[in-house]
């Protein structure tokens, strides 16, 4: 089982990303809304994994995530977006990201990212 | 307003709304809207900017709001709260962020701003680039997606 924290400013997307993990074993330990949020919370509680949106008020996920890399280079990062245009994934991905789940997603298809990403 | 603007938003709002809510959409006749333009009760706006730069307005009247979100959430339909709001935002996010990647793929390199929710009849709406309106009819209501950009 692994700890999980979601970022993402939709308080609707919060909740399908929760009920996709629903059942999977995973725990959900904290929410945020920002960028700069996921840096604190990821400080806070160590999570196994960050479930990351990109457009978000404050700072932005790619912001955010390469902040992170830079004080936690292993963190392991899925970013979750609606903006999934090549220039975006190849950013996110070049950023250290695991991988890149485009919105609309799949319950499985969010499980899988999550699980490849934990191995 | 070029075509080649308006078919990705279209596209993508069929298929998104195929996605999250299992609804079939028609798309209407698109019309050139005046400057002031009345818009729904219920408008979820994004800025796009980069490449083309301006405004995509989804409205819908609360009804149809309410509707989607319900079967969205898979829960019973309630009154506009944050939660609507926030859904129909996701909604239209996730439909402009579809028709940003058809865009990038024409050669359009844009981005998205978060959207802002309005709910409230009688709201006038100016954009400094004049829109048009391609309805999405559905067996819920009507969604207006107006399209006001321009190439930078």
């Amino acid at each position: 089982m692994a700890r999980l924290l979601i970022v993402d400013d939709a308080l609707f997307m919060r909740i399908m990303i929760k009920r996709a993990l629903e059942g999977s074993g995973h725990e959900i330990i904290a929410e945020g809304e920002n960028g700069r949020m996921a840096i604190d919370l990821y400080n806070e509680h160590s999570p196994d994994l960050l479930l990351m949106d990109i457009t978000m008020p404050d700072m932005d996920g790619i912001t955010a995530l390469k902040e992170l890399h830079a004080q936690h280079p292993t963190a392991r990062v899925i970013i979750c977006s609606a903006l999934g245009q090549g220039n975006k994934v190849k950013d996110a991905l070049a950023s250290g990201a695991r991988d890149f789940v485009v919105k609309p997603f799949t319950p499985a298809r969010l499980l899988d990212a999550v699980n490849k990403a934990l191995l | 307003m070029a075509s080649d603007l308006v078919t990705p938003f279209v596209q993508a709002g069929s298929e998104v709304l195929d996605q999250l809510a299992g609804v079939t959409a028609e798309q209407g006749e698109v019309v050139a809207r005046t400057p002031l333009f009345a818009t729904q009760a219920v408008s979820i706006i994004l800025g796009v900017s980069g490449a083309l730069k301006g405004q995509v307005i989804y409205g819908m009247s609360e009804a149809t709001a309410a509707k989607l979100t319900s079967i969205m959430m898979g829960t019973p339909e309630a009154p506009f709260d944050g939660l609507t709001a926030s859904a129909m935002g996701e909604l239209g996010n996730i439909i402009s962020g579809g028709a940003m990647a058809l865009l990038f793929q024409a050669g359009y390199q844009c981005d998205l701003t978060q959207p802002t929710i309005v709910n409230g009849t009688g709201v006038d709406i100016a954009t400094k680039t004049p829109a048009v309106v391609a309805p999405l009819e559905t067996p819920y209501g009507r969604i207006d997606v107006n399209i006001a950009l321009a190439t930078a």
